[in-house]
């Protein structure tokens, strides 16, 4: 009797907390939305650029018609030089670079042997994916072309040899692995700092003094926002420092960069607390729902699947997530050395996250009590 | 320039199918502490909440020291102060903290500041705990700390929501103490309250009931208004035979309002009359005329407690 009706009561008080409900169900859905869209399975279509200095060759266009077979690739862009096309790796616009050098269709040809090169972005977490599609091109390659060119067993096999280069030399994991790192633990503290700090207020009742008082609307928001900027900036050098020193991360010379875009960042990850601490109404709603968020932030972080190979609304959502654009955009800053001036669409997306958070914090925190 | 510190004009809130407040019209004056009294649900807190421009009303106007609260709520923040019926404070910040903090937010100047801080803290005798978490205080020290809070930026009208529950009854005497010294230095309270007998401190007194004020006006004039009069008792000897017809031409006497047997063989006949100094002689001779011997005669005190009673019936 006693336990019947204690479970009863549970389930009378889980029903009758509407946003407990969503989050208890709704969160879920999300999630196995989220999977589903970013099945690895899917993954297709990484754009990778290619340069033909073999276009007097018979046997280059053998080479290109192999790459457009691929599943995983896509040969999305043909650059006249190597230099351009091995800046368009490092700047993080192609997941890497098939070169066909000069003389292969006449090395095959002549001497059975000719070399195809691959410049990657060895900053990616997930080459791993890549990297093997690129040396079974080879192989079917030097198959085809065995086949093409064996007459009576006479001549030995062709071998097609793949030659892998790395754009950024030898990387340390710390430098790949870091900017999601940073990421995921600056989004978790802004927010959840934020969202907490405020639906305390509500919840112990002393927002109800705030509001009587002719502090305003913008001087609460304004003020959470600077505190649990500072905060959040001290956590930032403090992971970053250690990194430097502990894993010899080369921050300095970009610093400027680094600590604008994670600046930034960090605005984003508070702009997100507003929105839930103004549309939850006590501490453990805001814990819940930004506890939640970690798990889409990382599927659609490009870091563990990528984004490129995602189907068009999985891309969006990746897009939209600030984690993708600052582990992003970190890796450009660490790795390619690019300035943060020079990434004019990752700072524009995350400006337009800041308005809209911002603006709708500040549009729906009333100060009025329910 | 208004003499009321409260207007409302069929001010009235609903939440769903719920009205809370249902065309309210309250008028406090200035200078004056109002009781606002009520059974719980009445609609004292909303009320409150509305006149504080912290909770928007559905329909009518509220007007708090001439400012109309519903299209000015900023401006009557600095002129008015607070305190909850619960505590709303900052449990971990000091009790001086607390103070210095909503000094601040109401932009207490610098210079008088410190000075101001140490005057409330005098006023509600928390001067040795200053440096103690709010969170620590016992209930009556985070009221008397409440209270000083409602205070720091010196309101022209101090809105309290039943500032004395849960205190005992010595601080609840004290705290009376202080709303009668910042009546004195022209403060207008508003005061809510459960306990009957605080209300007696009121210059005026407003029942709600229902979300309507059922009556309004100074503690006696809503104890008489129960009756239509004051009531007077007489005990006397003998069975008092009287017909309403009997007294219709005494003016004094309104009515007989009930007769009532005593253990030791009188009877008690009660009266309603419009004027107790009037109404002894005109009883003693109206039973000297009967034959009766009066045993005693005396004015019986209607309390609060029967006038709420009887205007939050069926609430």
């Amino acid at each position: 009797m006693r336990f019947s009706a204690m479970v009863q009561k549970e389930f009378l008080q889980f029903i009758r907390d509407r946003r407990t409900l969503i989050i208890a169900f709704g969160l879920p859905m999300i999630f196995l939305l989220s999977f589903a869209s970013a099945s690895v399975d899917d993954i297709q279509n990484l754009p990778i650029a290619v340069v033909n200095e073999d276009m007097d060759g018979s046997l280059s266009r053998d080479v290109i018609a192999e790459l457009e077979k691929s599943q995983l690739l896509t040969t999305s862009i043909y650059y006249n030089s190597v230099h351009d096309a091995r800046q368009a790796v490092i700047n993080g616009e192609v997941w890497g670079a098939i070169i066909i050098p000069s003389g292969f269709s006449e090395g095959i040809q002549m001497s059975r042997i000719a070399p195809l090169v691959f410049y990657l972005d060895n900053s990616k977490l997930l080459m791993r994916l890549v990297q093997p599609e690129f040396y079974a091109i080879t192989s079917k390659l030097s198959q085809q072309f065995s086949i093409q060119f064996q007459t009576a067993n006479v001549l030995p096999g062709v071998h097609v040899e793949a030659v892998a280069i790395p754009v950024f030399g030898t990387l340390s994991t710390t430098a790949s692995s870091a900017p999601l790192a940073v990421a995921l633990v600056l989004q978790q503290t802004g927010i959840i700092l934020t969202a907490v700090s405020i639906t305390r207020e509500k919840e112990q009742g002393t927002f109800e003094h705030l509001v009587v008082t002719p502090v305003t609307i913008l001087e609460i928001l304004f003020s959470k926002f600077v505190t649990y900027f500072i905060l959040s900036s001290i956590i930032a050098t403090i992971m970053y420092g250690a990194m430097s020193i502990g894993y010899s991360l080369d921050l300095f010379g970009s610093l400027i960069s680094v600590s604008v875009l994670t600046m930034l960042y960090i605005v984003v990850s508070i702009g997100m607390g507003l929105i839930i601490a103004v549309t939850s109404a006590n501490q453990l709603q805001a814990l819940q729902v930004g506890s939640f968020l970690l798990l889409p932030a990382m599927i659609f972080s490009g870091m563990l699947i990528p984004i490129e190979g995602m189907k068009t609304y999985a891309r969006i959502i990746a897009y939209l997530n600030p984690v993708y654009l600052y582990s992003t955009g970190m890796t450009k800053i660490l790795q390619s050395r690019l300035s943060i001036f020079n990434m004019n669409d990752i700072v524009i997306q995350m400006l337009l996250i800041i308005v809209v958070t911002f603006g709708l914090s500040v549009k729906t925190f009333s100060k009025t009590i329910k | 320039m208004t003499a009321l510190a409260v207007d409302t004009i069929e001010l009235t809130k609903t939440f769903g199918e719920l009205t809370a407040v249902n065309h309210l019209n309250l008028q406090i004056n200035k200078g004056e502490i109002f009781g606002l009294l009520g059974p719980n649900g009445a609609g004292k807190t909303t009320a409150i909440r509305m006149l504080c421009g912290i909770l928007a009303p559905t329909s009518g106007e509220a007007n708090v020291l001439g400012i109309n609260v519903n299209r000015d709520p900023e401006s009557i923040r600095q002129i008015i102060g607070y305190m909850s019926q619960g505590f709303i404070l900052y449990k971990d910040l000091t009790v001086h903290q607390n103070l210095d903090f909503f000094a601040k937010l109401y932009s207490v100047p610098k210079s008088t500041r410190d000075s101001r801080i140490i005057e409330m803290l005098d006023l509600v005798d928390l001067q040795d705990f200053s440096k103690m978490l709010a969170g620590n205080l016992s209930g009556g020290m985070r009221q008397r700390l409440a209270l000083a809070v409602a205070l720091v930026h010196e309101p022209e009208l101090l809105i309290l929501d039943e500032p004395t529950a849960g205190i005992d009854p010595p601080l609840r005497r004290t705290f009376w103490k202080f709303f009668k010294q910042l009546k004195n230095d022209d403060i207008t309270l508003l005061v809510t309250t459960h306990y009957m007998d605080e209300s007696e401190n009121c210059d005026r007194v407003g029942i709600i009931s229902h979300g309507k004020l059922a009556t309004v006006g100074s503690p006696s004039e809503i104890k008489r208004s129960i009756y239509g009069g004051s009531v007077i008792e007489v005990e006397v000897l003998g069975n008092p035979r009287i017909d309403e017809a009997e007294i219709e031409h005494i003016d004094v006497i309104s009515k007989i309002l009930k007769i009532e047997d005593t253990d030791n063989g009188f009877k008690k006949v009660y009266f309603i009359v419009s004027d107790i100094s009037l109404s002894y002689p005109v009883i003693n001779s109206f039973f000297s005329g009967k034959g009766l011997e009066i045993r005693s005669i005396r004015e019986v005190h209607v309390s609060m407690e029967d006038a709420f009673i009887k205007f939050t019936e069926g609430q």
